[in-house]
């Protein structure tokens, strides 16, 4: 990594990590005088290098003291990946994650996923999470939970005033979600690794408040039937946001399923800063026609790595040719890093958006698509 | 490496404790789920007794009495089902107790020359040292112990090394056997020396695999 | 040869019937036609007239063995025989894997070496018709399956396979259940939750 260093008080930055599309992305967010946030968290498969506590560590912040704060937007294994091992320094830190109507059943949950094979890759996801409770059971720091229009954070401090509000889960999402729940502890099998059917309907959208400026970050937060859920509800209910944003992390990866045009009409500036981070699993995202239509919503868009290209993993030559002739779809995900740091001032009267692209990081706008 | 001549691997599972041979039997397997049903239908059962039973079920055959139960397979595609397999009976049967446990890895190998073959064994046991009082000393087996597992586990590793009786390419064939053998304390109780075997099948397998896969590589750089 | 261990069998046959409970059940009458003619075959050849009886003696039968007592010499192996193994499979790569998706004819799955030193994942596509129809019952969202390339012997016969394997584990107990709940409960109580 190069061009890093820790940003002073009063510049707030939005620090956004990808790997690819298959292996997770972060937000690292500086609130001010040195105050710092986490959301989600991945990690380098190769080496296990935590890309979040990588970054904060190479530009000098004291974990301990100065991360107040560590999101969980929703239980997604691209999403919490190494969360466990930030929150275990980060002792200062409360830990959040979207509301639950029944802790003690989300808890059984966890748990239920968890005693089946602890040393199981398809859990992950519920590792890392058993691992987040454990730790702030231990510590006995607070937990804090998500929902609409809750202020997460509130710092006022020589002039600078930040605020942190989650826009989401609703009410009924959270609602249908202990529903949910209860329809897994009846089905709960050895055998299947737990998913819950809409965990991006539970995600958590963050809304920033930085003196003047605000910034959006759109999680992977969709475009719900039910106007009491997803971006309808942000939209028509939320009251707690009280300006457009000239930032916004585009949800779901540009997903054509969480765009809606009052989300830029709305929410956000004309001609907002706007940042992406790609998926990759059976379907790429964003697709390129989605590309054209955000390209045309604003000048500047930028994605943090363009989706690679999937080939099947090197191995010695006499393996390779079994696999290809047995199975020719086998494609190995391939990790690639790209970050792209947003910086602005809180003091400045006029505040732009100050952006270094960094690693594999484009600019969409710029590209011939 | 030494795998370029691995021509068949067997996998067996041995736990030691107090069964029922009566109850582990293919119907009761897939009364509890944990087969297919034609492959209860298609069991080749040679007895079920209160003193022993024995039932091969294409992919695994099982042999248990009274104070021994094994799982032993010769399909490598399916170790990873042996071991499930051996993990849900034993935690079904929760009342069973369990006293030690056994992972046994059988590599049968044909080197292609004479030559290596000779040298593997005298590189193993130097034959000269057998010289002059022995008309043309041969190794015929060998047993090594590690008596204090490396991973601080009770129990041992065993390994034998001996000639192969399976029909292979070559007639250099060579058998290496490496018990991985894990002894429970006592101390812990029924329940909890179960659990820990139990734990140990499910998370030091991969352990175990990798260890034995090691030992071999390392034996064969030794001697080749 | 006395007629005790024929007795061994009858009175096991008895004492399998009310074991397995379920005598209405197809399972249960299968096994039984099965558990009938090997009793009927060790009737057999233990009866002191049979000149077959050589043909089963062990004689490296472990003398201590308890069935010896009881008249019961057959020849099964309690000590690993030497047999030739005629079939036999070996494994070039193998991988853990998750159904992520599922269409008509095929699945996706994300595959994780189960050798693997990393965290490097894969993804493959499996046709539904590769899969045995017993394991096709276990396919869902999220259901755990093996999956092995490599060869398989038979009777000196080599060929390529590829072959997935579901995942079987036993249901869940109401001890699991109890396990589960009573962890979240005691976890429940320490949280601090605002």
């Amino acid at each position: 990594m190069h061009l890093l260093d820790c940003p002073i008080n009063h510049i707030a930055e939005i620090a956004v990590f990808s790997t690819g599309g298959g292996y997770g992305e972060s937000c690292v967010v500086h609130l001010g005088n040195q105050k710092w946030m986490v959301i989600d968290s991945c990690k380098d498969p190769k080496t296990g290098l935590v890309l979040p506590l990588d970054y904060l560590n190479e530009i000098g912040v004291n974990i301990e003291k100065d991360l107040v704060m560590i999101v969980c937007t929703h239980w997604h294994d691209d999403h919490i990946r190494g969360i466990s091992e930030i929150l275990s320094i980060a002792k200062s830190s409360e830990f959040c994650f979207a509301r639950a109507t029944d802790l003690r059943k989300f808890l059984t949950i966890v748990k239920m996923d968890y005693v089946k094979a602890p040393n199981d890759p398809t859990i992950s996801s519920t590792i890392e999470f058993n691992k987040c409770l454990h730790i702030c059971e231990s510590r006995g720091s607070q937990i804090k939970y998500a929902q609409s229009d809750r202020t997460l954070l509130n710092f006022n401090i020589d002039k600078l005033h930040t605020e942190v509000i989650s826009l989401s889960p609703s009410d009924l999402t959270s609602e249908e979600f202990d529903k949910e729940l209860s329809t897994l502890f009846i089905s709960c099998k050895n055998n299947i690794k737990i998913e819950t059917k809409t965990p991006n309907d539970r995600s958590i959208v963050l809304y920033f408040k930085f003196n003047n400026v605000s910034a959006l970050l759109g999680a992977d937060l969709g475009v719900s039937d039910n106007k009491k859920a997803g971006w309808y509800n942000i939209l028509n209910y939320c009251v707690t946001r009280d300006s457009k944003s000239s930032f916004y992390k585009v949800a779901h990866h540009g997903s054509r399923n969480s765009h809606h045009i009052r989300i830029w009409d709305e929410l956000l500036d004309k001609n907002p800063i706007a940042c992406l981070t790609p998926w990759n699993r059976k379907t790429k995202l964003p697709e390129n026609e989605m590309l054209k239509e955000l390209c045309k919503l604003s000048t500047d868009i930028y994605m943090t790595i363009p989706n690679p290209n999937d080939k099947p993993k090197k191995r010695e030559r006499q393996v390779e040719k079994l696999i290809n002739d047995l199975n020719k779809s086998v494609k190995e995900a391939k990790y690639e890093r790209g970050m792209i740091r947003f910086r602005i001032d809180m003091t400045d009267p006029n505040p732009t958006w100050e952006i270094a692209l960094l690693e594999n990081a484009v600019h969409v706008n710029a590209l011939n698509l | 490496m030494i795998k370029d001549y691995l021509h068949i691997r067997n996998l067996s599972i041995v736990i030691l404790g107090d069964f029922n041979p009566v109850i582990i039997q293919p119907f009761w397997l897939l009364e509890k789920k944990l087969i297919r049903e034609l492959e209860a239908i298609d069991a080749n059962v040679e007895v079920i007794h209160n003193e022993i039973s024995k039932f091969d079920l294409k992919w695994v055959t099982i042999e248990i009495t009274k104070e021994r139960c094994q799982f032993r397979t010769s399909m490598e595609s399916h170790f990873e089902l042996v071991r499930d397999l051996a993990i849900n009976i034993f935690e079904i049967l929760k009342e069973t107790p369990l006293k030690s446990l056994g992972i046994n890895h059988e590599f049968h190998f044909a080197l292609p020359h004479d030559e290596q073959y000779y040298n593997f064994g005298n590189n193993l046991v130097p034959l000269k040292n057998w010289d002059g009082f022995l008309n043309d000393p041969k190794l015929l087996n060998l047993e090594i112990v590690e008596a204090e597992r490396k991973d601080g586990l009770n129990g041992l590793l065993r390994i034998k090394i001996q000639p192969s009786d399976q029909d292979l390419p070559t007639n250099n064939k060579i058998l290496i056997s490496i018990n991985d053998h894990f002894t429970i304390d006592k101390n812990k109780g029924e329940t909890g020396r179960k659990s820990e075997m139990i734990n140990i099948l499910k998370c030091r397998w991969g352990d175990s695999f990798e260890r034995v896969d090691n030992i071999i590589e390392e034996i064969w750089n030794k001697v080749k | 040869m006395s007629m005790e261990s024929t007795t061994i069998n009858e009175k096991y046959l008895a004492e399998f019937s009310s074991y397995f409970e379920k005598e209405s059940s197809s399972i249960h009458n299968e096994y039984l036609k099965i558990l009938n003619s090997r009793v009927k075959f060790y009737k057999e050849i233990l009866s002191e007239n049979s000149s077959d009886l050589e043909k089963v003696v062990d004689k490296d039968f472990n003398p201590d063995n308890e069935l010896v007592s009881k008249g019961f010499h057959l020849k099964f192996p309690l000590q690993r025989s030497i047999l030739k193994i005629t079939k036999y499979s070996t494994s070039l790569q193998k991988w853990i894997g998750h159904v992520l998706d599922i269409d008509e004819f095929s699945f996706t799955a994300r595959i994780d070496e189960l050798n693997r030193t990393n965290d490097i994942y894969e993804t493959a596509e499996f046709n539904k018709s590769e899969i045995s129809s017993e394991d096709l019952k276990l396919l869902e969202i999220g259901a755990i399956f093996y999956w092995n390339v490599g060869y398989s012997v038979e009777n000196g016969q080599k060929k390529k396979e590829s072959i997935v394997m579901f995942k079987r584990d036993r249901e869940w107990s109401e001890d699991d259940f109890n396990l589960a709940i009573d962890q979240a409960n005691d976890l429940y109580s320490k949280l601090k939750v605002s």
